[in-house]
């Protein structure tokens, strides 16, 4: 076992830490949330230039096809400094579905878009009743042309106000078989209410009707897209353990400082014991969180059951150190923790998202359970 | 001992039921249930009116003064009832610091002057005694009055005055005398926040509104009358002001309602096919939570109806407030939890009033996150939770 970092994967922690400290300030989020969480695509290139949207891109399609460590290490040091752009949703997450379908053409031409930072994609995964991941909420009807036209909704799809196609899972109406589709966001019959999260991520709620997509826009059938999917979003549930990771490293170097720092009773505030061990909780929790990282990536190429097992067990942990952490932060910043001058606040409503949007503490319970014993 | 309500309040219950339930108007009542916090001035000014109509306003005053004489559970019933019927609390700043502060230490001026207005929840009034080198140790403020003929000249600067912007009084906490131990300086002033050389800037809160601002004070004007009870003497008021009111930090009605409003939201919001109420670890926590809530409900009783014990009674209050504050931020996980993904959408302020409800997004989602957010302070206001343990510790225990 290593837990260090290779020379290689050191040099793209050292440029993106460098990257975000020049370009992800406090103070640009700040403007850009004041802005409604306006999409950038000059923003969008450059981190597309720093070669991150191609590290889960085969090498014939011109990407890196790195380990997936590798993408965790970058998301961590997104984390770190609350960094909004949809590297998750596009680099990761569809980027991993679109890259296992080498048969198609239209998968190929979109993830060497993605790679080059000429197309986002958002994906509609499911209804706010499932936790599972996918539930493909869409019903396709194919017409005598091979067409396929769609119906239904999917709420607060993540990214999708700024993306420009949608990876769809649909069922059938005829043969009740699973479908992948890839659906240009501003085609006909495509309709989105935009709206921001807690943390200013855009998402929309989005509906078909009248959508019809032509015979290539349809990228996968049968029962291998569940898997394709499955596999997808536990790469995207790592990607979030990861980002959580750097948040959690975020906010103990900064309440750490800030009780240093901040003066009551004629002395700093971090000369009290009720403090000090408060933070050297919160150090703990980040610690194992760490773990559950390096342990989930261990069994991402298991089988399906323990790599479920391995992750969900990773989020229980997470979802546990993001509560305590964020809260306990603003708990020791006193009443500038609720203020939005302070960085603390953007990190507690970021880990809240994390902590929902993948999947509840109660889903990961039943999943981790249900495949470990 | 007797553990049953009179029966008489069984009655009293009835009578205030039907009264609000009939004189609270609609758009306050949908805004309350939306937001639970700090709700628009105007609508608390509105709902004042009509309870001082009634004589209802200021329960827990002398009657001389426009009290209702009522005993301490009487005033709870009425509290509970009108909590759970969604109509605002009135401000606790006037209500319950600076009034009793002024009928108890005040000039006959004084109380002529302003316990009226109060009364009639004519103005909203914040409360200024935080400075940004003295939250927790309060005493260290620096702001400063000094005299000047037949006024005073106040100089410094405040912090998370809640409501300074909508204010149109406040009560502070100043220095007249800089020379002698920290306590002993502190003098307790009115101000008229409309007075030249007060500047109010709010300050962007976590959950994306701005009832907390900072104050400045340059060279503000206040007349000697303003000054209540005598100079020096402001800190021995300001905790009785604090003591006055030992249960209401608690938070027991707010508690109630918004545990009420997790479970609406848990048996409408359906998780894979069930209702979130239904399925058994939400139930679990929601059944910890509510036993917790009972608890304190009853520790807020024992206090109410004057238990004799053998604690300290500030040691009792703080502990009523940790309990309080900490279930506050328990019972707004428990409606993020309920509302699960749909919790994290966010909704501006000025967009909540007029939010079109759907099936997807029903009314009792508005508003939630932001309350979830903001309570985040519920720990940190009034005195944080780890200068509560201290208290407590120091004064139940003398460690
Ligand atoms: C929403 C909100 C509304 C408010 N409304 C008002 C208002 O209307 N008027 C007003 O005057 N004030 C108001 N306040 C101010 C509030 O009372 C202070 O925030 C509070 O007293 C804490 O002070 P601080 O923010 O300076 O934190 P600090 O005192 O700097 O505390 C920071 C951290 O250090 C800890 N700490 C400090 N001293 C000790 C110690 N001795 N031992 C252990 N831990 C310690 C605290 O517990 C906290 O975790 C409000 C605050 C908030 C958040």
């Amino acid at each position: 076992m290593d837990f260090n970092l290779s020379e290689e994967q050191q040099l793209l922690v050292d440029s993106a830490t460098r990257f975000m400290a020049d370009h992800y300030t406090l103070e640009g989020r700040r403007r850009h949330l004041e802005q409604g969480s306006a999409f950038n695509s000059e923003r969008w290139q450059r981190i597309a230039d720093m070669g991150w949207l191609m590290l889960n891109v085969p090498e014939e399609l011109g990407g890196l096809e790195s380990p997936f460590v590798d993408t965790c290490l970058l998301m961590r040091c997104l984390g770190k400094t609350l960094c909004w752009e949809p590297v998750l949703t596009s680099g990761v997450w569809a980027a991993s579905i679109l890259a296992r379908l080498s048969d198609s053409p239209a998968a190929g031409d979109a993830l060497t878009a993605i790679a080059g930072g000429e197309l986002r994609v958002a994906g509609l995964w499911s209804g706010f009743d499932s936790e599972t991941g996918v539930d493909f909420p869409i019903s396709a009807n194919v017409d005598g042309r091979g067409n396929w036209h769609l119906s239904g909704q999917v709420p607060m799809v993540v990214d999708g106000p700024t993306a420009d196609t949608l990876l769809v899972p649909a069922v059938a109406e005829e043969s009740g078989e699973p479908l992948l589709l890839l659906v240009d966001i501003d085609g006909k019959g495509v309709m989105l209410d935009r709206y921001v999260l807690i943390d200013g991520t855009p998402a929309a709620d989005i509906r078909f009707a009248g959508c019809t997509v032509p015979p290539a826009g349809c990228i996968a059938t049968g029962e291998d897209v569940r898997t394709l999917l499955d596999v997808a979003a536990d790469r995207a549930r790592l990607a979030c353990i990861a980002e959580a990771v750097g948040i959690m490293e975020a906010c103990l170097d900064l309440t750490a400082d800030y009780i240093k720092n901040r003066r009551q009773f004629g002395q700093p505030i971090g000369n009290f014991q009720a403090l000090q061990h408060t933070l050297a909780d919160m150090f703990i929790a980040a610690h194992e969180s760490t773990s559950m990282l390096f342990y989930g990536l261990s069994k991402l190429e298991s089988s399906a059951g323990e790599r479920g097992a391995a992750i969900s067990a990773a989020m229980l942990v997470v979802d546990r150190a993001l509560k305590e952490i964020t809260e306990q932060g603003i708990q020791l910043h006193g009443g500038y923790g609720v203020t939005d001058e302070y960085a603390i606040s953007h990190y507690h409503k970021r880990g809240l998202v994390l902590r929902q949007w993948l999947g509840s503490a109660d889903f990961h319970c039943d999943r981790f359970m249900s495949e470990r014993h | 001992m007797n553990f049953t309500f009179d029966t008489e309040l069984d009655s009293f219950r009835e009578q205030v039921r039907d009264f609000v339930r009939s004189h609270l108007p609609e758009h306050i009542g949908r805004r309350m249930r939306q937001k639970s916090f700090a709700p628009d001035d105007l609508h608390t000014a509105e709902w004042h009116g009509i309870l001082a109509k009634k004589g209802w306003s200021v329960p827990a005053w002398p009657e001389e003064y426009g009290g209702t004489g009522w005993s301490a559970l009487k005033q709870f019933v009425f509290n509970d009832e009108c909590a759970a019927l969604d109509a605002p609390v009135f401000p606790w700043g006037p209500r319950d610091m600076v009034g009793p502060v002024i009928y108890t230490f005040g000039s006959d001026y004084l109380k002529e002057t302003y316990l009226p207005m109060i009364r009639e929840g004519r103005y909203y009034w914040c409360q200024g005694f935080s400075e940004p080198g003295s939250g927790s140790d309060l005493a260290s403020l620096r702001t400063t009055a000094v005299r000047d003929g037949d006024r005073y000249r106040v100089n410094g600067q405040k912090i998370w005055t809640s409501g300074a912007a909508v204010a149109r009084y406040g009560f502070f906490l100043v220095k007249t005398d800089t020379r002698c131990k920290p306590q002993q300086g502190i003098s307790f002033l009115i101000i008229d926040m409309k007075a030249p050389g007060v500047t109010v800037r709010p300050i962007a809160q976590i959950d994306g509104d701005d009832h907390l601002c900072e104050v400045f004070l340059d060279d503000v004007e206040v007349p000697l009358e303003n000054l209540v009870g005598e100079e020096g003497k402001g800190w021995t008021y300001a905790k009785y002001l604090l003591d006055h009111e030992r249960t209401g930090s608690s938070y027991i009605f707010w508690n109630k309602r918004e545990l009420a409003k997790a479970r609406e939201i848990a048996e409408s919001e359906h998780r894979c096919g069930q209702p979130v109420m239904a399925m058994e670890p939400f139930r679990r926590r929601f059944a910890g939570v509510e036993a917790e809530l009972t608890a304190l409900e009853w520790s807020v009783l024992r206090e109410l109806a004057g238990e004799k014990t053998r604690w300290n009674a500030t040691a009792v209050a703080s502990s009523l407030k940790v309990r309080g504050a900490q279930l506050q931020q328990k019972i707004t996980d428990l409606q993020m939890e309920a509302l699960g993904r749909k919790g994290l959408r966010y909704i501006a302020p000025e967009e909540m009033v007029d939010f079109p409800a759907t099936a997807l997004w029903p009314d009792y989602f508005v508003g939630k996150s932001s309350v979830a957010l903001i309570t985040r302070a519920a720990t940190i206001y009034g005195g944080t939770v780890q200068i509560q343990r201290s208290l407590i510790a120091r004064l139940a225990f003398g460690v």
